[in-house]
Parts: C-alpha cells; sequence; structure tokens
C-alpha cells in the first residue's frame, strides 16, 4: 500500500478536514499528564467510522514503511483501535500499553518481544508527550527498542521536544497548524 | 491450536475477574500480538455475522468492549464496513468526559461484539448500557466457556453467536495431546461443576422477557 509523497500528503489534508469536521470539539480540556488545550481532538471519531479509519490505517502504513520496526504499541485505550488494525494490515503484532502498564493479565511483555524488539509506538493524540514516553520507558525496561513514535495529531504541547530529548524520533502524521479551529484559522500552509 | 500457539489459553491455577479460581484463563489481549491470528479470528466473526444474524436483522453499529474486546471489534467493524461505538470502561476526566465513543442514533440496530462469555453477567451489564441507546439482540463471541452464558442471556432478550465453545477446544486440544488427559479432566469437571452453579444462581436474579433468538450452535 505505499504512496508517493503526494498521496500521502494528500491523505495527510484529507484527514485534516476530516478531524474538523467530525473530531474537533471546542471548551477548555485537560489531558490525562495534566496538558492543556483550549480545543479537543476526539481520534475516536475518525477510528469508529470505516472510511476516515481507512485513511488514518493509510498514512500511518504509510509512515511505517519507512521504518525498520518489529512490533507497534499502543499507549491508551483511545489508540487501541488504530493499533490494531494497522498492525493487522502492516502484519505486525500489536501490544497494548496502557497508562505506562501492560494490560496483560498472565504474559510477561519480555516474551512477546523475544521475536524482535523494535517497536514504534502510535498514538492517536498527544499534548506534552508524557503517556508516550512512560509507554516508552515502559517497553525499554522489557528490553525493546523504542526509536520512534507516530501520533495521529500532535496538538503541539510539548511532546516533540520531551520525546526527542528522550531518543525517541516524533513523527506526527497531522499537526496543530495544519488543522483549523473557528475563531483560530491555520497557521500558514500545510508542510 | 492457534490460541494456544499463542499463549492465549493457560493451563494452571487463575483468578478471575469474578473472583472466583479457574484452572484455565483465556487471554485474547494477546490476539493482536500476532497479526495472522487476528485477521484470521476477525474473519470467523464476519462469517458467523453474515451467516447467523444479517439474514435477519440489518446491524447499524458494531459495538466493541473495551480493553479486551476493542482491537478485534474494530476489526470486524474495518472488515464489515459498519461503524463501531464502544462504551468507556472509566468515564475519563479528561479530554470530552463523555462515556460513549462513536456516531450512534437512537433506535440503531447495535450489534454486540466481545471475546468471551463466562456466566453471560458482564455482557448483559454491557448490554444494558447500550439498550439506552439503540436496540440490542444478538451478541457475537469467540468463546464460550460454557458456564450458563447462552442460558442467561436469552433470558435477557440476547442471542448469544460463538465461535467456539470452550470444551470443544479442550477436546481438540486433548486429541492432538497438547494438554495431558489430568489436564483436561481437570478443565471438564470445572466447566461442569461451574455451569451448573452459574444457571442456578442468575435463575433467582432475573425474570425478564423471553426471546426467540436463534441459539449458537
Amino acid at each position: 500500500m505505499a504512496q508517493t509523497n503526494s498521496t500521502a500528503q494528500n491523505l495527510r489534508s484529507t484527514l485534516a478536514r476530516l478531524i474538523e469536521e467530525r473530531a474537533l470539539f471546542l471548551g477548555e480540556f485537560k489531558s490525562p499528564s495534566g496538558g492543556r488545550s483550549d480545543y479537543y481532538i476526539d481520534m475516536a471519531m475518525i477510528f469508529t467510522e470505516p472510511t476516515s479509519l481507512e485513511i488514518a490505517i493509510n498514512l500511518t502504513l504509510n509512515e511505517l514503511e519507512k521504518l525498520s520496526v518489529d512490533k507497534i504499541a499502543s499507549p491508551s485505550v483511545e489508540a487501541d483501535p488504530i493499533v490494531a488494525v494497522v498492525g493487522m494490515h502492516a502484519k505486525l503484532g500489536s501490544l497494548f500499553i496502557h497508562q505506562g502498564e501492560p494490560i496483560y493479565a498472565y504474559e510477561k511483555l519480555e516474551n512477546l518481544l523475544n521475536k524482535g524488539k523494535k517497536v514504534v509506538i502510535i498514538a492517536d493524540v498527544t499534548l506534552s508527550g508524557n503517556t508516550v514516553l512512560s509507554t516508552a520507558k515502559t517497553l525499554r525496561s522489557a528490553g525493546a527498542e523504542v526509536r520512534t513514535a507516530i501520533t495521529l495529531v500532535d496538538l503541539e504541547k510539548g511532546a516533540r521536544n520531551l520525546l526527542e530529548g528522550n531518543g525517541i524520533k516524533f513523527v506526527p502524521l497531522v499537526e496543530a497548524k495544519d488543522i483549523s479551529v473557528p475563531g483560530k484559522p491555520r497557521k500558514g500552509s500545510t508542510k | 491450536m492457534l490460541l494456544l500457539r499463542i499463549g492465549a489459553i493457560k493451563f494452571g491455577e487463575f483468578t478471575l475477574s469474578s473472583r472466583g479460581k479457574s484452572p484455565y484463563y483465556v487471554d485474547l489481549r494477546l490476539a493482536p500480538s500476532y497479526p495472522d491470528v487476528l485477521d484470521r479470528i476477525g474473519d470467523l466473526y464476519v462469517d458467523v455475522v453474515k451467516n447467523e444474524i444479517q439474514p435477519n436483522w440489518k446491524i447499524d453499529r458494531i459495538a466493541g468492549v473495551p480493553t479486551a474486546g476493542l482491537p478485534v471489534a474494530t476489526v470486524v467493524s474495518q472488515k464489515m464496513r459498519i461503524p463501531l461505538i464502544y462504551v468507556r470502561k472509566e468515564r475519563k476526566d479528561y479530554g470530552l468526559s463523555k462515556s460513549i465513543e462513536g456516531v450512534v442514533d437512537t433506535n440503531d440496530n447495535i450489534l454486540l461484539v466481545d471475546d468471551l462469555v463466562t456466566t453471560g453477567r458482564s455482557t448483559i451489564e454491557e448490554a444494558g448500557i447500550l439498550r439506552g441507546i439503540g436496540n440490542v439482540k444478538h451478541v457475537v463471541v469467540l468463546i464460550d466457556r460454557e458456564q450458563g452464558g447462552p442460558e442467561n442471556l436469552i433470558r435477557e432478550g440476547l442471542g448469544l453467536h460463538c465461535l467456539i465453545k470452550i470444551t470443544d477446544v479442550f477436546a481438540y486440544l486433548r486429541e492432538l495431546g497438547a494438554i495431558p488427559p489430568k489436564t483436561y479432566e481437570i478443565v471438564m469437571d470445572y466447566v461442569k461443576a461451574s455451569e451448573k452453579a452459574s444457571t442456578q444462581q442468575v435463575v433467582v436474579a432475573s425474570g425478564t422477557n423471553q426471546l426467540n433468538s436463534p441459539k449458537s450452535p
């Protein structure tokens, strides 16, 4: 499912428009790790609808193809749907680590990593990046190599600095500047 | 066999979420770690839905149950191109603080997709929440642990469609020599004993409408 750069660019702006239409909510919001925003993106509105889910899948697959990766990981329940279907299409195993804890009752994370240790984290929305970082720490302490985190939407509240400062390449598919919030016009053009 | 290979079925002594002890444990949260298994399981769900439910009932939404059932429900939603909804386990105190994710209309027909059924208690609770939004008549699960689930669900007007019964899994594993005869006996005795206990218990607790839903094969 390789996309040319321009197709990927089109998918990015399509996803940004879908987010504006379906997933953008106004008001003051707090993230679980304490980040704040005056609007909120609910990616469940994208992942629960088959057509927009497919766009999100294709964009994510396109980024994964550029990487050397054995497994992908979800940092939260919100990201589980996209991680599960992307894993299936990319033929990569998915791991679920919620709020820094693996969700498995009787299986050790180490055992799930024994066939390949390169793990890419895929988040739905990032603000401060704290949730992704604590997921990376859990994975690393189980022996994983975590060098990249993909996020569907970055609200530009510090995630890039935090993650890159911890040796994690940060790949947002859509950024706050790509989204126009009513009363807050999109800054500049998409990159 | 797929499930044993990936460690989704384990034998030993386990404490269940219902506080009871069990000599075996099924954890389908491991399935997505093996993309071929997730894909295959997704196809099995789709077959059952197409053959047993869709001929008589139009499905508007697929409801997943976090956390164990959400990945497979998403896969089924994507394969069938039917929108997904899910009820959040805990109301989050951040973001939008709402408990239903996805878009759903009053009177939508909602198909509940979960990983497994034990006594049916948690499935009935989940269906109860969804019935506050739309119509819920059918539940599809991968595994029926055969501890009174189908009987208890029917009493609540819910038809259970399961892909595999746990005793069939055990019989198959014994035939392959994948589990020792002793283990087989222990788990079969456990299923029999707990099936009795569970149906007796829940009979007292419920007494609502009967429904002529198709029973799982």
